[in-house]
């Protein structure tokens, strides 16, 4: 076990390796901060200064050692635009997307698993098609474009929740239902298919032939062997969710790394892009990890040495 | 068993119980006045950010020595009392008395001087450096009066000036610029409260201002990145002032009673043509062809609704030396195409047109684009679109490697500088170089008497229009959205003011 994960954390590493390499490579490509940084009227001189004092002259791999070196120190550069270091201001927004992404988890799993268990129970039947219509529905439907008809739906048209912002509870719903739709659909969809393969099995044919009341069929023998995919899937939709968070955030308007993670890339500041990168590559690792670990606790038969 | 339907029951039990909670009546307001803008402040340093979205929310924090009058042309004392030209390079300013402030440090000379050397000190490497570049050095003649001098003649002196933000001298000494940009202390209308970043700024009211205290207690600045869901915090009405308010939903806030829509003049959007290394821009008649072949007329009535004024030339209608009888060049394909025969292209030519949609101040870039592409398809020059992000754009502009682009330019319309900038051989001259446009120019703006500095204008601005270096096409206005209970328009030098604006019950 503990070999597991020392070797898990060894790959974990490779992977933000890859990545931070990657960004780095990608962002010096598409454009260079000085033109946006400085006022218009910026001579070739000054922009060229600029440019020097930034380091961004230099060739882009010698660049990546410095900014290697300095990362291992906990030292991630200045943000160009806020002109403070970068990473404290990507570790405090941090929390603001975990509430988000946690919420919508729970959104979609307090849908989810209830939908789809009892779709499938109700195999063939009027509500089993509704649930999954409803499911394509939810998959279909754009981020942005839920987002923007939740908020004029119950905060313009019914003045139920506010249009945006964070601070209270009431800012949290809309945002994590947004967030949260489209991973229900799918775990929804996975929930009913897991539970129909569960319900032919014999072991579960045996509990009903016991005479056991459905309820501890149901959860108990059924429900825990389907389970086991639907934790893969939930580890993967935490990227999705974290992804899908860059979008929530920036229509609510929600403080977190998403909505820093898009201004700083439109205005090219290159060390605040580079932090979230790897803060949202370490945190997705990490989840990826906690995953896998908790297959063994939910199938005994899985052990990991 | 047992304990885990009810762990469920209880998760979904308070779940309900948090969702009944938040469905209360309006969440409660942070400020007695709220502005919500694209974006957050970058930092209260305001030498270290070139950002309109923050420069709206720090000069209520701070006092500048002058200011743009409210038609946009003249300039009017704020810090400073009054000013004379001692020399063609030597300003001299009397100061104004008693005013203090917020740390109850004293506003003189010494903070004038301290504000404009740390502008410019090279090792800060502030943004707002280039704004300032032409000054020299701040001389203190009594703790009231300064003397400012220029590297050259400057006829524009005020209008730069009015965009230097003066800092206290002794606060940042004591603190660091760091914590200044945090936690900022001026002598403006209000005194910084609270910054929780990404979600609001709020300022209250300096009760001891110069000018006397504002009519507001508190005002509350917020990022609401997204346009619709700006503009749906309107019309809620949990906030009072929206910015960028994009053209496609004029009508809705208009004719929603209790809003208006406030419009200042904003940017100019032109067609830059590089006459250096395309071939047919190469050639005067050619460059006016487009111009008589670009419909900017219907673009304005039709994609923007009006809400841009047409020009004559690269001068805004504020420039010193805008002259009002030169007719915009006229629409007329016949003659556009009669015009590119006679230049030896009778079936046209080729040429790449670069756009970028993310480019910050161009409404509708895309639409006009296109727009512009299909009525130049009509005389015989076929356009082959490209389109790109800001950054990328800004970058292959200053590596000259655009033949035709759709551009954007803001800056200060009163001094006319953006002339200088991107005109003037000498100082960018990546697309265009003219001796007599030079000549034309190095007049215009060492011209330090006003009516001088209005005749060389109006001698430039015929010059330009006549040698076409752009194709010339409007000034966008820029929109905001303003609840009718709110006192505020939107004024034409750019900034937010919150001092005068009130909020009627």
């Amino acid at each position: 076990m503990q070999r597991y994960v020392a070797r898990r954390l060894a790959q974990a590493i490779l992977v933000v390796l890859g990545v931070s390499l990657v960004v780095f490579v990608v962002i010096r490509l598409s454009g260079n901060p000085a033109y946006l940084m400085l006022s218009p009227n910026a001579t070739e001189a000054e922009r060229a200064k600029l440019v020097r004092d930034l380091g961004l002259d230099r060739p882009v791999l010698v660049q990546y050692a410095t900014f290697l070196r300095q990362a291992v120190a906990g030292d991630f550069g200045r943000s160009l635009r806020y002109n403070q270091p970068a990473l404290p201001l990507v570790l405090e927004r941090l929390p603001a997307t975990l509430q988000l992404t946690a919420a919508a988890l729970i959104v979609s799993l307090l849908i989810a698993i209830p939908a789809g268990i009892a779709a499938a129970l109700c195999r063939k039947t009027v509500f089993d098609s509704l649930t999954m219509l409803a499911a394509l529905f939810g998959q279909s439907m754009p981020v942005f474009w839920l987002g923007i008809m939740l908020i004029l739906l119950f905060s313009v048209r019914f003045h139920v929740f506010p249009t945006s912002g964070s601070g209270g509870f009431e800012h949290l719903v809309l945002p994590a239902l947004t967030l949260g739709l489209y991973s229900t659909a799918r775990v929804t969809r996975l929930m009913r298919a897991g539970m129909l393969d569960v319900i032919g099995q014999d072991y579960v044919r045996t509990a009903w032939a016991k005479g056991l009341p459905g309820r501890t069929v149901v959860l108990k023998h059924a429900l825990r062997n389907t389970l086991i995919p639907v934790v893969t899937i939930v580890g993967l939709e935490l990227g999705t969710l974290l992804g899908g968070a860059v979008i929530t955030e920036t229509i609510f308007a929600w403080p977190g790394i998403g909505r820093l993670a898009v201004t700083a890339i439109f205005q090219r500041d290159y060390p605040l892009v580079q932090a979230v990168v790897l803060v949202t590559a370490l945190v997705f690792v990490a989840c990826n990890l906690v995953v896998d670990l908790a297959y063994a606790w939910l199938d005994p038969r899985i052990r990991f040495d | 068993m047992t304990t885990r339907s009810g762990r469920w029951a209880l998760a979904l039990l308070s779940l309900v119980t948090l969702l009944a909670l938040g469905a209360g009546p309006a969440a409660a307001r942070d400020a007695d006045l709220i502005v919500a803008q694209k974006a957050d402040v970058d930092t209260f340093d305001p030498t270290m950010s070139n950002n309109t979205t923050t420069h709206n929310i720090t000069i209520n924090l701070f006092d500048t020595l002058v200011r743009l009058s409210d038609n946009g042309r003249e300039f009017v004392g704020e810090l400073a009392e009054s000013w004379r030209v001692v020399d063609p390079t030597t300003w001299q300013f009397k100061l104004r008395k008693g005013v203090k402030f917020h740390n109850g440090e004293d506003f003189n000379a010494e903070a004038v001087k301290f504000t404009l050397e740390s502008s410019l000190a090279p090792e800060r490497n502030t943004r707002v450096r280039p704004t300032f570049s032409a000054f020299k050095e701040v001389r203190i003649e009594d703790p009231y009066t300064v003397q400012i001098t220029t590297q050259k003649p400057y006829a524009i002196a005020l209008a730069q000036l009015q965009y230097l933000m003066i800092m206290p001298p002794k606060y940042v000494q004591q603190v660091g610029w760091e914590e200044f940009g945090r936690r900022p202390v001026g002598t403006g209308a209000f005194k910084f409260k609270e910054w929780v970043r990404d979600v609001r700024v709020v300022f209250e009211a300096n009760d001891g201002y110069w000018k006397g205290k504002p009519k507001v207690r508190t005002v509350a600045f917020k990022p609401i990145p997204e346009d619709a869901s700006r503009i749906a915090a309107l019309q809620r009405d949990e906030v009072d002032i929206i910015d960028a308010v994009p053209y496609d939903r004029i009508r809705e806030i208009e004719g929603t009673a209790s809003l208006k829509v406030s419009a200042r003049q904003g940017e100019q959007i032109y067609i830059g043509l590089d006459t250096l290394r395309v071939e047919p821009f190469k050639k005067r008649e050619v460059r006016q062809a487009l111009n008589h072949a670009v419909n900017a007329d219907a673009i304005v009535k039709n994609l923007l609704l009006g809400y841009a004024v047409r020009l004559n030339g690269p001068f805004f209608p504020t420039t010193p030396g805008y002259d009002s009888k030169l007719k915009p060049y006229a629409y007329d394909p016949d003659l556009a195409k009669r015009m590119l025969a006679q230049a030896g292209y009778p079936s046209g030519f080729e040429v790449e047109f670069a756009l970028s949609p993310t480019l910050q101040g161009i409404a509708k870039g895309n639409e006009v684009g296109e727009a512009i592409a299909g009525q130049l398809a009509r005389v015989g020059v076929r356009t082959k679109l490209v389109v790109r992000e800001a950054a990328a754009m800004f970058d292959d502009y200053a590596a000259k490697k655009l033949q035709m682009y759709l551009f954007p330019w803001k800056s200060s319309p009163e001094s006319g500088r953006h002339l200088e900038t991107l005109l003037h051989s000498k100082t960018r001259g990546y697309y265009y170089q003219n001796l007599d446009a030079d000549k034309l120019l190095d007049a215009y703006f060492s011209a330090l008497d006003p009516k001088k500095r209005q005749a060389v204008g109006q001698e430039l601005h015929a010059y330009l229009r006549e040698d076409a270096p752009w194709i010339f096409l409007y000034q966008q206005q820029d929109l905001f959205g303003v609840r009718k209970a709110v006192g505020w328009e939107a004024r034409p030098d750019y900034l937010m003011r919150m001092r005068d604006v009130g909020v009627t019950k």
